[in-house]
């Protein structure tokens, strides 16, 4: 299978908001849209859906037009929602419905999200401690018993779950078909630290079933940590696109993380590095390439200054990103 | 947007959650106890109210079985004999209380002392503890003060003649000079006004009802942004069907159910209060043309008109992205139900049942839900009238479909106030949902 994005375009009237972007995943992956707030990831996303119009373009899923009722497909849309007043399982059990899944198998698959993402106390408010194992997959699942003359409670509302958790129920409906196209929309916008790695864990899992991922996000480590391939957008247009190493590579190590026990502002000076930040002898150094951090390195060790250290990387995605977007910014300007 | 397969898949899913929850709704849960309990009473209640009419209201023969006699007013009238006269005592007995044991008293014995007084006659009537209707005693009275009165008159030399010229009365009748010429036609007016009364009223309540309920299920979607994890899943034209039909079949159950309960109501007060009868209703319905079809009529302009309604309601709904536009949503909804409603009313009341206005108005979409059932029942419209009229109305049940699945798709993601008809409409001509 493949993801096949060929000159997507859509206009608001005389606005282009999507200008001609093609982007590919020949194999299963993640592959990040990126871009300033407005750049138009909302909105390609939504047009390879269906859930906008196109003004031009094509997307393709295995060589056909991708139709998200016939391909097994999860989507966690940026405005998220649940009915206020329904209860969560019914919801669940709802979508599961309409991507077609069997209600037994439904039902295990839920079980199984709902104790990896820890919702398993909003799902089954009955449920006491867990006795048994289940399997789902290659995972274990904790199969949860009722207790002996306990009242029964009633089954849960979205209302009554705070923003984190109504995320990880709206991520269980994205994962309810066991899709082989994931589209996660700021999937990890409003989380805390806990159930940010929880959202981890599970991106983690669907890569390593091999499933497709589609990822937007503001979040430059997390997309660093899991993407293969990207495109920045930058006002509608792509301004970067391509393999995230080969980027990388293609701007050489040129960031250097110096750490000495004393001031080396002049000799850096004379080496011709620029300083990007100082703080108590520890500087951050932008070098021309690994020739020119050498030669520091050598007038360090010539000069006896100890070195504490000395860290020459590629730049992060995060410097990428700001560079690439502030560049053509700064270009326009 | 096209009537496709692929258009209509999930419907059915769509169907059974919203059956569901509808039906899991506790205001709706209370609301549909509370009308049934109404309707369980509704018999009983009604012989309460008219309990006043019911005293009058005799029923064909008289429950008692034996009236004793003690007559002291030396007239020597052959009860038994004038009793056997009105046909109300077919079954009673009238005998002398001197040749019976009369005491105790049963239920449906009384004892009757009959005497002369200074100003004429005496009547005293003695019951038991349970005694019988007061309706009954009352006519028992009547019917020996007549009696003494006529005997008095025959002692006084009147004859059979004179006395039956006496006995004559004035009968009082007011009618309109359409009755007079034509009494048919204006029992039939009076027919036709109930029943078009009756029809528009529970097409208004079904209408109204579900209106407001898919108002708020459409607007409750949009403005918890499910919308577009939904239409992910499923085309925007299954969506609203699914939501119309459980509707629907809720809304028509629950009916079936409290139409059953006033079926259950006037079976068990029929049983329980003889006196208790429907004739009055009988007779108001007595000129229409009821046969087997008759349901399957009434059924299927109930629910061609229920979808009408409903699918402007998802229309408008369509066009509001927050649970505080709702009323002016709603507005327009009940605005064109009651306007269906006054003008069916206001046309069963201008025609007689012939020329251009009853078919007018059962061809007319809007109107036509609420006239075009009953100007054939009334037998004013011919069946293939009424079959051009349902035509009708399923062509503008299906545009609406159609059209309300494109503004859903169109405005979507719109935020912002509730957008007027018009512009709803613009919406839906100009380039908005993505499938075609």
């Amino acid at each position: 299978m493949s993801l096949d994005v060929i000159d997507l375009t859509k206009r608001y009237g005389g606005k282009t908001v999507v200008d001609h972007l093609s982007f590919s995943m020949p194999g299963p992956g993640v592959y990040a849209l990126l871009g300033t707030n407005g750049a138009g990831k909302t909105t390609t996303i939504r047009m390879m859906l269906g859930i906008l119009s196109r003004d031009g373009g094509q997307v393709l899923w295995d060589g056909k037009e991708l139709d998200p009722a016939v391909c097994n497909l999860g989507y966690l849309a940026e405005e998220r929602g649940l009915y206020p007043k329904y209860p969560l399982m019914d919801q669940l059990m709802y979508f599961a419905g309409l991507r077609g899944v069997k209600k037994d198998t439904a039902k295990q698959r839920i079980r199984y999200l709902a104790h990896r993402l820890q919702v398993e106390e909003y799902l089954y408010p009955d449920a006491g401690s867990a006795s048994h194992s289940l399997s789902y997959g290659s995972h274990n699942v904790s199969r949860i018993q009722l207790p002996a003359r306990q009242k029964k409670q009633k089954p849960k509302l979205a209302d009554q779950l705070s923003k984190g958790n109504q995320q990880k129920i709206q991520l269980m409906t994205a994962l309810l078909s066991d899709p082989d196209l994931i589209v996660l929309d700021e999937p990890l916008s409003g989380l805390d630290p806990v159930n940010t790695d929880l959202f981890k864990s599970l991106i983690r899992e669907e890569i390593e079933k091999g499933k497709y991922l589609i990822l937007s996000s503001h979040q430059m480590a997390t997309v660093e940590e899991f993407c293969t391939d990207l495109t920045i957008l930058d006002r509608a247009k792509p301004v970067l696109q391509g393999n995230l190493n080969q980027i990388k590579k293609s701007y050489g190590r040129v960031n250097l993380s110096l750490k000495v026990e004393q001031d080396i502002a002049p000799l850096i000076q004379a080496c011709g590095v620029t300083l990007l930040s100082e703080k108590e002898y520890e500087y951050q150094l932008k070098v021309t390439g690994e020739e020119q951090a050498n030669r520091l390195l050598a007038e360090l060790i010539a000069r006896q200054i100890p070195v504490i250290t000395f860290d020459l990387r590629e730049p992060s995605l995060h410097e990428i990103f700001v560079e690439t977007v502030g560049g053509e910014r700064h270009e326009l300007e | 947007m096209n009537w496709s397969n692929a258009h209509l898949a999930g419907t059915k899913q769509v169907f059974a959650f919203t059956a569901v929850q509808f039906l899991k709704n506790r205001a709706n849960i209370f609301t549909f106890v509370l009308l049934f309990l109404l309707c369980l009473v509704s018999a009983p209640l009604m012989s309460l109210m008219s309990s006043g009419d019911s005293q009058t209201a005799l029923p064909a023969q008289s429950s008692l079985s034996q009236v004793y006699l003690e007559d002291e007013t030396g007239l020597s009238l052959p009860w038994q004999e004038l009793a056997a006269q009105d046909p109300f005592y077919q079954n009673t007995s009238f005998l002398s209380a001197s040749e019976q044991n009369v005491s105790p008293l049963e239920s449906s014995q009384v004892l009757v002392r009959l005497a002369q007084s200074e100003s004429g006659f005496a009547v005293e009537l003695t019951t038991a503890a349970d005694a019988p209707e007061q309706s009954e005693l009352d006519y028992l009275n009547s019917f020996f003060t007549r009696q003494l009165q006529l005997a008095q008159l025959s002692q006084a030399g009147i004859t059979q003649q004179q006395l039956a010229l006496l006995q004559g009365g004035v009968t009082v009748q007011s009618a309109s000079a359409e009755e007079y010429f034509s009494p048919a036609e204006e029992t039939d007016w009076e027919t036709g006004y109930w029943v078009q009364m009756i029809y528009s009223v529970l097409v208004l309540v079904v209408s109204i009802f579900s209106v407001s309920y898919i108002i708020r299920a459409v607007v409750e979607e949009k403005s918890s942004k499910l919308v577009e994890n939904l239409l992910v899943s499923i085309r925007p034209l299954a969506l609203m069907l699914g939501k119309v039909l459980a509707v629907m079949a809720c809304v028509f159950g629950a009916f079936a159910v409290l139409a059953l309960g006033v079926g259950i109501s006037f079976a068990v007060t029929a049983l329980l209060l003889p006196q208790f009868s429907l004739a009055g209703v009988g007779d108001l319905f007595s000129h229409l043309s009821l046969g087997w079809d008759t349901a399957a009529v009434l059924l299927v302009s109930l629910a061609l008109g229920y979808l009408t309604f409903a699918l402007v309601a998802g229309l408008s709904g369509a066009g509001c992205s927050s649970t505080q536009e709702l009323d002016g949503a709603m507005s327009l909804s009940v605005l064109l139900i009651m306007a269906g409603y006054l003008v069916g009313i206001f046309l069963s009341t201008l025609s007689d049942g012939s020329g251009f206005w009853p078919v007018f108005a059962s061809l007319c979409p809007v109107i036509s839900v609420f006239c075009a059932p009953v100007q054939y029942l009334m037998g004013n419209l011919p069946f293939w009238l009424l079959a051009v009229s349902w035509l009708i109305q399923i062509a503008v049940i299906v545009l609406l479909a159609l059209l309300c699945a494109r503004v859903y798709q169109a405005l979507l993601l719109y935020r912002g106030e509730r957008l007027s008809f018009g512009k709803i409409l613009s919406f839906a001509a100009g380039k908005g949902g993505a499938r075609p």
